[in-house]
């Protein structure tokens, strides 16, 4: 039969062959050849390497991009009035140095404090309304501090130092959101999931040495790898209490925490050193950002921005994306593996608790840990 | 609602579905069906299980309980009970949003309390001026002790830079200024700074906390309230998303029954008018059934997944494009008029010999590769009757088309000998189920379907009975499924070879249960889709067979596997093939109907577009401004340069009803993108894998 059908078709294939016209032929080759080429490329960029690659370039992208629209042509109205309030208050300045006599000390204090008092209360409606930074948008909007934007936008985390004052600025912001968080997290989840597995052969590598210490590894030390998940699924049911924990090819939860914790104060101890902020202050900032809460009350390099130091601080910016960049990396590994932990121990929960009958897990607890990488 | 009831009848259903099917089982598939449906009864028994669970306790309090007795009564003491019953409450949707509320206004006095005892040390403009003023003060006198060494003092003054001294002393006051102002310390004396962090400050700070907004309007102080907040966001923010995740689906799930109710009704009322009468019809008449021993009970547990969708239309697909065969050309190219055949008052003796033999063909070429690739096709039933199988399935032109059309009404009355034995009958499933059962066999009911045909398919050929009314598709799906489905009879005559006998014997079966799709196109055989899998095929077929005639799927380029699946390019073994059961999507009521997505998505933009008016309104920002501050919000990014009530300093009462109003704008819409992601992920994850599939990243 398997021969018949091997005629049947390559008949039909050779006449499909005669039928088609040579030249014909060719040129829908030469399509295909066009789209294949297309279609490897965008399954390029869908694997690992790929995605990084991609996150990278529209991180750097985004912040060209928005360089360009507000640091460039951007809105610099506030520090333009900014600048003629100081002109005026100068002159006032002048002017009363000028008509009073430098030793008549009370009128001079008195006037010169009411021109101060004037120049104070024009500035912070300035700050207040219309965002006015200090700065001149080119030097706010340095190359580090756009990428730091971008990153923030997409990332979710939103530290606010920095926002677009213009209009197209706004919805560039809007439709670089609509389109890298969805990018952001496919690359979380795809390189999540590769450090997931490097990390657990590490891991299980690590634990064969001294299987006895820890409590989780005691059976079956001599394979190194990971049982594949069907066999974990149906090895666990079978045993009951301690020793399913002992078969558990799952990473438990406290170590993803720690590495998370450990990328956190590693953060934190650099952070401190640059930005002379305490231990905490860096620590709380790895965690805001990593958690994409991203207050925006600590960002590095804000005290001076634009101002001095700048190769320092642009570098520093540079050195904050990429650990953001990884962070979040790290952060939807712990997950990843924590999800699974989860799931294993609520399954072990609920079948104790006898609500489910089978080794099957109810998909209302799943809901934390998915949506949480 | 509507849900549980069903929902309730539909476990029991499963309950002895589980019993009773895998012994209908044959021994040549006996353990392909046995682990199929071990494995498929557990999960959707479990999320059937919690979905009613949820449902129930968001409807009323009395039914988990109900539930809960139920399910323990043969196992569990009265304290496992109400642990039972505490933990369902907890992750039930009131219990859920309860227990944020909780966390949230604890949250709120916790951090009242850490961070209203912290003042910092405020931006005093005055001290800050005083310094300045002695600074140009100094500045001056020392200019004009150079004055007094001699010179005209306007050029004294002039060229020993007074004004660019005086120009950066005040850019320094400046910018201290600026950055007092940012950090909200201007004029902040201790009572401003404490009534920053009274409760409903305090409460729209945890929020953005756990909700991962962070605007940065206020942030602790303290190393006390920085490390609290560390820990209040660890829990919080995973408590936050299982709270939106519920309730996006309730949300979900009520959003696709109004959408139903209200879009569909309007646009298909006459059509639904029409469907009426047959889709009562089984059900009524399922009081019959316990009479008559149930040859044959349907899977119900085994509603193919829509994911399955992904299988059939590639298959069809291929059949449509290899089947230009040079014996019968004429007859598969076109999709030979579907209104002729619509019109046929009784459509199995009617049938036009034409449509017949693109049946034929096509189900030659199926059987052929199912024998092919060793696979057992379960909708090829076998009949008792083994004398037709002396064929050898290779030679093209062996099946005489008029034994074929004739066929099918003989054979649709033998009762089957597989059916199974009468004890079962008495476990019959309850009405919804027993579509199929009645009459002794699928055959009819699918003879019934197809009868229905013409009043449907009158407005729309090709697919009548599909789009018109989700709840009928669903209910022929079944039936569908139900017969291709059937095991095989284990009397088989040929038992040595199985699959020579299907595949000769396959075709009589099949104008007798055409179901009512576009003739030609696609094969029935392989129709194991639920309905709203049904629904999609006919696009998704359409496309897929596009996509490989247009040849660069990987397809064409092995022509010898005729039965590559064109998205992944692998030869689709016997699981693709025909028995592609799967177990069901969680929600499959749900699922039949179906929002599709620029709906959705016009939902959240027209959600978007009412924060911006309500924003614009209450804060006077211009609507630009609005809308963008509606996104980043509501995506999380949290800028905090649009703060509802920043203007106003938080400490007014005005300002804190801004607050409170935001926040309000805020949560629900939150629950609106969740709800949003759960109408719109399905469908999103079917076509992202079929892209994936195409461009050749996934397997499988």
């Amino acid at each position: 039969m398997q021969t018949a059908y091997a005629r049947m078709v390559y008949d039909r294939y050779q006449r499909n062959q005669r039928a088609d016209g040579g030249r014909a032929r060719r040129r829908a080759t030469l399509a295909h050849l066009l789209k294949d080429a297309c279609r490897r490329l965008i399954a390029f960029l869908f694997t690992q390497v790929g995605v990084c690659g991609l996150v990278v370039a529209y991180n750097i992208m985004g912040a060209f991009a928005f360089r360009a629209i507000e640091g460039d042509y951007g809105d610099a109205a506030p520090e333009e009035a900014a600048l003629l309030l100081r002109e005026d208050a100068v002159k006032r300045l002048w002017n009363i140095t000028a008509r009073l006599n430098i030793l008549e000390q009370t009128q001079w204090r008195q006037e010169v404090t009411r021109a101060l008092e004037d120049f104070q209360g024009d500035v912070v409606p300035l700050v207040k309304a219309k965002g006015y930074r200090g700065v001149l948008p080119s030097q706010a909007w340095s190359f580090s501090a756009a990428l730091m934007y971008s990153l923030s936008v997409y990332t979710t985390i939103g530290y606010g130092n920095l926002t677009p004052r213009t209009e197209w600025g706004k919805i560039a912001t809007i439709l670089y959101a609509i389109v890298g968080m969805p990018l952001m997290l496919l690359y979380m989840s795809n390189v999540g999931e590769v450090l997931a597995h490097i990390f657990k052969f590490i891991y299980f590598r690590a634990c064969s040495c001294d299987a006895g210490s820890m409590g989780y590894y005691r059976s079956g030390s001599g394979n190194l790898r990971p049982i594949p998940v069907t066999a974990r699924r149906v090895e666990e049911p079978k045993e009951g209490g301690k020793k399913g924990q002992g078969l558990r090819r799952t990473v438990p939860i406290t170590y993803c925490l720690m590495v998370i914790a450990i990328y956190v104060a590693c953060g934190g101890a650099i952070f401190s050193q640059w930005e002379r902020w305490s231990l905490l202050d860096a620590c709380y900032f790895s965690y805001i950002s990593l958690s994409t809460i991203g207050f925006g009350d600590l960002v590095p390099g804000r005290t001076v921005a634009g101002k001095n130091e700048d190769e320092e601080v642009e570098s520093q910016q540079i050195i904050v994306t990429v650990y953001l960049l990884v962070g979040s990396a790290l952060v939807a590994m712990c997950f990843n593996l924590m999800q699974e932990e989860t799931i294993e121990n609520l399954k072990t929960f609920w079948r104790r608790l006898g609500c489910l009958r089978k080794n099957s897990h109810s998909g209302n607890e799943e809901g934390p840990s998915v949506t949480g990488g | 609602m509507l849900f549980i009831p069903r929902a309730g009848r539909e476990q029991k259903a499963r309950r002895r579905k589980a019993i009773t099917q895998p012994t209908t089982c044959l021994r040549t598939e006996q353990r392909w069906f046995k682990c199929q449906w071990l494995s498929a009864e557990q999960s959707p028994s479990s999320q059937a299980w919690s979905r009613q669970c949820s449902v129930a306790s968001c409807s009323s309090l009395t039914f988990p309980a109900l539930r809960w007795m139920k399910m323990g009564e043969h196992r569990g003491s009265g304290l496992v009970r109400g642990l039972k019953m505490v933990i369902t409450f907890a992750f039930s949707h009131l219990g859920l949003c309860a227990f944020v509320a909780a966390y949230t206004v604890a949250g709120a006095f916790l951090f009242r309390e850490l961070e209203q005892k912290n003042i910092l040390p405020h931006y005093d403009s005055s001290t800050h001026r005083a310094a300045l003023l002695r600074d140009l003060h100094n500045i001056t006198e020392r200019v004009v002790g150079e004055v007094a060494s001699g010179g005209a003092w306007q050029e004294v003054f002039n060229s020993s830079g007074w004004h660019e001294e005086m120009r950066e002393r005040l850019q320094r006051f400046e910018d201290a200024l600026v950055t007092a102002v940012g950090n909200q310390l201007y004029d902040q004396g201790p009572d401003e700074q404490r009534e920053r962090w009274n409760v409903i400050g305090s409460l729209f700070y945890c929020v953005t906390v756990i909700t991962t907004i962070g605007y940065g309007h206020i942030s602790p102080r303290t190393r006390l309230g920085k490390m609290v907040t560390i820990f209040y966001a660890i829990i919080g923010i995973p408590l936050m998303l299982l709270c939106l995740t519920n309730i996006g689906d309730a949300m979900a799930s009520s959003f696709r029954f109004m959408y139903r109710r209200v879009c569909c009704v309007c646009c298909n009322r006459n059509q639904e008018a029409e469907e009426e009468s047959p889709l009562t019809n089984p059900t009524n008449s399922g009081s019959g059934e316990a009479v008559e021993p149930a040859p044959y009970t349907p899977p119900p547990k085994y509603k193919p997944s829509r994911r399955n969708m992904l299988i059939s239309p590639p298959i069809s697909a291929t059949i449509h494009r290899g089947s230009d065969n040079p014996l019968k050309p004429p007859m598969l190219e076109p999709p030979s008029n579907p209104s002729s055949k619509a019109s046929t008052p009784k459509p199995p003796r009617p049938l036009h010999a034409q449509l017949t033999l693109n049946d034929i063909e096509a189900n030659r070429i199926v059987a052929e590769c199912a024998a092919y690739t060793k696979t057992p096709v379960p909708g090829m039933i076998i009949p008792p009757s083994p004398e037709h199988s002396q064929n050898e399935c290779h030679d093209y032109e062996m099946l005489p088309p008029t034994m074929h059309v004739s066929l099918p009404a003989t054979s649709r009355h033998t009762p089957d000998p597989s059916t199974p034995s009468t004890p079962l009958s008495k476990d019959a499933p309850p009405a919804e189920w027993t579509g199929p059962k009645e009459n002794g066999g699928p055959h009819i009911v699918i003879e019934e379907h197809f009868e229905r045909l013409p009043s449907n398919s009158s407005t729309r050929p090709g697919s009548p009975a599909l789009t018109t009314s989700t709840h009928h598709a669903s209910s022929m799906s079944l039936a569908v499924s139900s017969s291709v489905s059937r095991p095989w009879p284990p009397s088989t005559p040929g038992g040595l070879m199985p699959y020579a006998n299907e595949a000769e014997e396959a075709p009589q079966h099949i104008p007798g249960r055409q179901p009512p799709r576009s003739p030609g196109k696609t094969l029935v055989v392989y129709n194991t889709l639920s309905g709203d899998a049904l629904l999609e095929q006919s696009k998704v077929a359409r496309r897929m067979a596009l996509m490989n005639k247009g040849g660069f799927g990987q397809a064409r380029q092995d022509a010898t596997t005729v039965f590559t699946d064109p998205v992944s390019g692998q030869a689709v073994n016997g699981d693709m093939l025909g028995l592609s059961y799967r177990p069901i999507p969680p929600d499959t009521s749900d699922a039949d109907n179906r929002v599709p997505i620029p709906i959705v998505l016009a939902f959240v933009a027209s959600y978007l577009g009412v924060g911006a008016l309500l924003f614009t309104w209450l804060e006077g920002w211009s609507l630009m401004d609005a809308g963008y501050f509606c996104f980043i919000t509501l995506s999380t990014i949290g800028f905090g340069d649009f703060v509802p009530g920043k203007s106003l300093g938080y400490e007014t009462q005005e300002a804190q009803i801004k607050l409170v109003t935001g926040s309000l704008y805020l949560m629900f819409g939150l629950a609106v993108l969740a709800m949003s992601f759960n109408l719109v992920q399905e469908e999103v994850v079917i076509k992202c894998k079929a892209f994936a599939l195409w461009i050749g990243l996934m397997k499988e």
